[in-house]
């Protein structure tokens, strides 16, 4: 039986017809959510193993604002994907943790910002505002800029009261200690907080505090132009780069049903490589500071600039590049292209053998790494983990490869895989793929396509503005955009993208408005580091270091 | 009026090993630079020098300033004992023959042993005494640490002892006439200089800081010129033992053409650049994984190394 008649059959499914993507797309009843999502899980062949994003939405209806919940499943085949939509009658909804451990997180996400609350969920807190917050932002209700707010005031005398939450009830047992590591700490990559439980210099139990980072980037997206958004998303992994703007735009272009032409897909492609490496090189830089080795960051972060001065070169931004556009890409490249980026990329791979010297090749390294974080395939799939951590278990999964995109389907590439699943396995995958990543552009340097590089007919890809002092039509049009007059239909899609930690959806929900009625973005840190509360058990506190800084997440990324 | 002379003249001893631990901080800083492609402090006075002092100020200058919740006087007094017992070391160095304040005392080698088992109650102490968790950490890896590798350093000396005869340095320097002690004692050698990083505690046997780990391991509390003790400490604890090494077996003050003293000192910041380089290039071992190199790698080699000398001193008879 397909799919689609089980769901409709035995759980009261019916398709959703306002998605633009190709996923197959169910509204369920409420009561059939654990039924179906225990089937999926448990029974279907092939299972759907990946609970990739949980997310809810509230729209404005007739009869008052409805909220609902969307269920992102995959089953790692290619093209295997299904969305399942919740209608939920009042805030209340069934927790799926038992189903999907990694739903722990998402649940308890949307309870913080949408104040769903989820019954027998294990422990249901907020998760990215603080625990005195009052309001759940993402509700239409509160107000989109922080000037609409009133102003946060601590009374001088309830500061304790107030910082009382922070201390945990959880007083540790007998025997052992409670260590704070972070928020200001130099092994956690950032503003995050874990909370070890220890006996010795072994950790009983991890529970990571997040949100830090929080700066309500779905929040923001709701305010702007789907155009204005596009700087917002190289910020949201702000190591990435373009990596960040690809996915989101897949969405938008899918929503608005643009074909993006063939040179701009293939520049997104050059871009995509160039900030791939880039992220990588920062990782193995700072993973070496991990492990109490400076050398490493000095060469990678050298190689590093030359790339950084590459993008320069071709974008004009450096970290930020903020060079796609809904359509195609801002401008064409420079004429000498092929001539400034052959020799980066070869002093680059001539550059790697120094770092590849100074990390996997030591055999300190090798001692404090291998058999380290051991990830399996089974614990990734349990917490949603995704490309390097996912590969290093054995799974060949990375989207360029089982679902291309971009010029990805034109390029020869391996995606490098490890068995051990353990940090050493990790490094050498960024080593690896930073060799992939240099094939490809090389390839580039021959296929790259002639022709336009923005889809110039479709109505909601950007007009070129050396045109609009030419003819009337592309000026009222390139108005009325800067102006945010009008989006792309109404609908929902989603789109992926292999960014450098991990998947990256980005879901939009467009009511035909200028601006996203609803914008969701799944990044790839998030699960990675829920899954630290598993994979952080047990370890001294060295290796628990090394542990948490292999499974290459990035703050902002995080907490989004 | 010798008396008064020999003060002031010790008084000076002092204020150029306090400057030799502020330049060697500069120093360190340049070379790993120079190790790790790019530049270091190269902005105040030539080739940036005047960065040493500046540090230097910066240290003196800031608050005095305890932390509410450690206990006072120990938090006190713990980098005051570092920082003399890297100082008191110096008393028995000999620079060449002639050349010290102490050089012909007749336990010297014993005495920068006593020493350094006292530095390590200064690093456990300011630990203890923080009150706080990764300062806690920090404290017993150090002990634990120094108590492994303290071991084979002394088996290695026992050896060098047994073959020279003479426990006060100047006798062991002079025991490395002509021949330098490595040729004797290579494998002690190269006990004696792995342990001898470890008892400085610096990368890669920094497991006491380990600032990934522990933040700032011990001295997480400290600030000002408390940490300026320690720093001082780690610092002088590193030219004594680079010093050391180039005195008992790197054969001293010999050398063709320039004067014994300055040999003496070449050596000596030869054996420091080494450290340097290792500091540049090397990750940190984790804690287990030292304390078992210490025990059953370090350990049993030294054993081995005291019999062979033993035995071959019993049949071809000493230097």
């Amino acid at each position: 039986m397909l799919l689609a008649e089980i769901l409709q059959r035995r759980f009261a499914a019916h398709p959703a017809g306002d998605a633009r993507d190709e996923l197959p797309d169910f509204w369920l009843p409420e009561s059939q959510i654990l039924p179906a999502l225990a089937y999926l899980r448990q029974e279907r062949e092939p299972a759907m193993r990946l609970l990739f994003d949980l997310t809810a939405r509230e729209e404005e209806t007739a009869s008052g604002s409805q909220l609902c919940l969307i269920y992102h499943l995959h089953s790692l085949q290619p093209g295997d994907w299904l969305r399942l939509r919740v209608s939920l009658t009042g805030e209340k909804a069934p927790s799926c943790c038992a189903i999907y451990p990694a739903a722990n997180w998402y649940e308890r996400e949307i309870y913080d910002l949408f104040g769903i609350v989820f019954t027998r969920h294990p422990d249901l807190r907020r998760i990215l505002l603080s625990p005195d917050w009052e309001g759940h932002p993402l509700r239409k209700a509160e107000p989109l800029r922080a000037t609409e707010r009133p102003p946060l005031r601590f009374e001088r005398g309830c500061l304790q009261e107030q910082l009382a939450v922070y201390n945990p009830e959880d007083a540790p047992g007998e025997g052992e200690m409670l260590l704070n590591v972070g928020p200001h700490h130099p092994g956690t990559h950032g503003i995050l907080r874990y909370r070890l439980r220890l006996r010795g210099e072994r950790v009983v139990s991890v529970d990571p505090d997040i949100g830090y980072h929080h700066r309500g980037v779905e929040k923001i997206a709701e305010g702007h132009s789907y155009h204005n958004f596009i700087p917002y998303t190289d910020r949201v992994d702000y190591l990435g780069g373009v990596l960040g703007e690809w996915p989101y735009l897949r969405a938008v272009e899918t929503l608005a049903d643009i074909r993006v032409p063939e040179r701009a897909e293939g520049i997104r492609t050059l871009l995509a490589e160039i900030c791939r490496i880039e992220s990588h090189l920062v990782w193995l830089g700072s993973y070496g500071n991990d492990l109490g080795t400076m050398g490493p960051a000095f060469y990678a972060f050298r190689d590093r600039s030359l790339l950084l001065d590459l993008i320069e070169d071709f974008t004009g931004g450096r970290l930020h590049p903020q060079f796609f556009r809904i359509g195609g890409v801002a401008e064409d490249l420079p004429e000498d292209w092929q001539e400034k980026l052959r020799p980066v990329l070869d002093r680059v791979e001539a550059g790697l053998r120094d770092t590849q010297a100074l990390s996997i090749d030591n055999d300190i390294f090798r001692a404090r790494t291998r058999g380290i974080g051991q990830v399996s395939t089974a614990m990734a799939e349990r917490w949603g983990a995704t490309s390097i951590v996912l590969r290093s278990t054995g799974s060949a999964w990375d989207l360029r490869k089982t679902e291309p995109y971009g010029f990805y389907p034109q390029l020869q590439f391996a995606v490098p895989t490890a068995s051990d699943g353990d940090a050493w396995s990790r490094t050498a995958l960024h080593l690896e793929e930073i060799h992939e990543s240099i094939t490809i552009l090389r390839q580039l340097l021959r296929m790259m396509p002639s022709g336009p590089v923005l889809a110039r007919d479709a109505a909601e890809a950007l007009m070129p503005k050396d045109r609009t002092l030419q003819d009337i039509e592309t000026l009222i049009h390139h108005f009325e955009q800067m102006a945010a007059e009008f989006g792309p239909p109404a609908g929902v899609a989603l789109g992926l993208g292999e960014s450098a930690r991990g998947m990256l959806g980005y879901f939009v929900c467009s009511d035909g408005g200028p601006r996203p009625q609803r914008l969701r973005v799944r990044t790839g840190s998030f699960p990675h580091v829920q899954m630290i509360t598993e994979l952080g058990q047990g370890l001294a506190i060295p290796d628990f270091i090394a542990s948490i800084g292999s499974l290459d997440y990035v703050l902002a990324d995080l907490d989004r | 009026m010798l008396f008064f002379a020999q003060i002031v003249a010790m008084f000076v001893t002092l204020l150029v090993l306090l400057g030799i631990a502020g330049f060697l901080v500069f120093a360190e800083r340049r070379v790993l630079g120079l190790l790790q492609n790019r530049l270091g402090p190269n902005r105040l006075g030539p080739l940036g020098v005047g960065q040493a002092l500046a540090d230097a100020l910066k240290l003196l200058c800031k608050e005095d300033f305890v932390p509410p919740f450690a206990s006072g006087l120990l938090y006190r007094t713990a980098p005051i004992l570092v920082a003399f017992s890297a100082l008191a070391g110096f008393a028995v160095l000999p620079l060449a023959p002639g050349i010290s304040w102490a050089g012909d005392w007749e336990i010297g080698l014993l005495l920068i042993l006593a020493l350094s088992s006292l530095h390590v109650y200064g690093v456990f102490l300011g630990g203890w005494s923080s009150n706080n968790k990764f300062a806690l950490y920090g404290a017993i890896r150090a002990v634990a640490q120094l108590i492994s590798y303290e071991l084979p350093m002394g088996l290695a000396l026992l050896a060098l002892v047994l073959l020279a005869g003479s426990l006060a340095l100047q006798g062991l320097g002079a025991a490395g006439q002509p021949v330098p002690l490595i040729v004797y004692q290579p494998l002690g050698f190269l006990i004696f200089f792995i342990a001898g990083i470890a008892e400085t505690q610096r990368l890669p046997f920094d497991l006491a800081e380990a600032e990934s780990e522990l933040v700032a391991g011990y001295h997480t509390e400290y600030g000002g010129m408390r940490f300026g003790y320690f720093f001082l400490g780690e610092y002088l604890g590193l030219v004594l033992i680079a010093a050391l090494i180039s005195l008992l077996y790197l054969g001293a003050w010999s050398g063709p053409w320039l004067p014994g003293w300055l040999w003496m000192l070449l050596k000596t910041g030869f054996v420091i650049g080494i450290f340097f380089w290792l500091r540049a290039s090397l990750p940190r071992p984790r804690y287990d994984q030292l304390l078992h190199w210490g025990w059953n790698a370090l350990l049993p080699l030294a054993i081995l190394n005291l019999l062979l000398t033993a035995i071959a001193a019993a049949l071809w008879g000493t230097l």
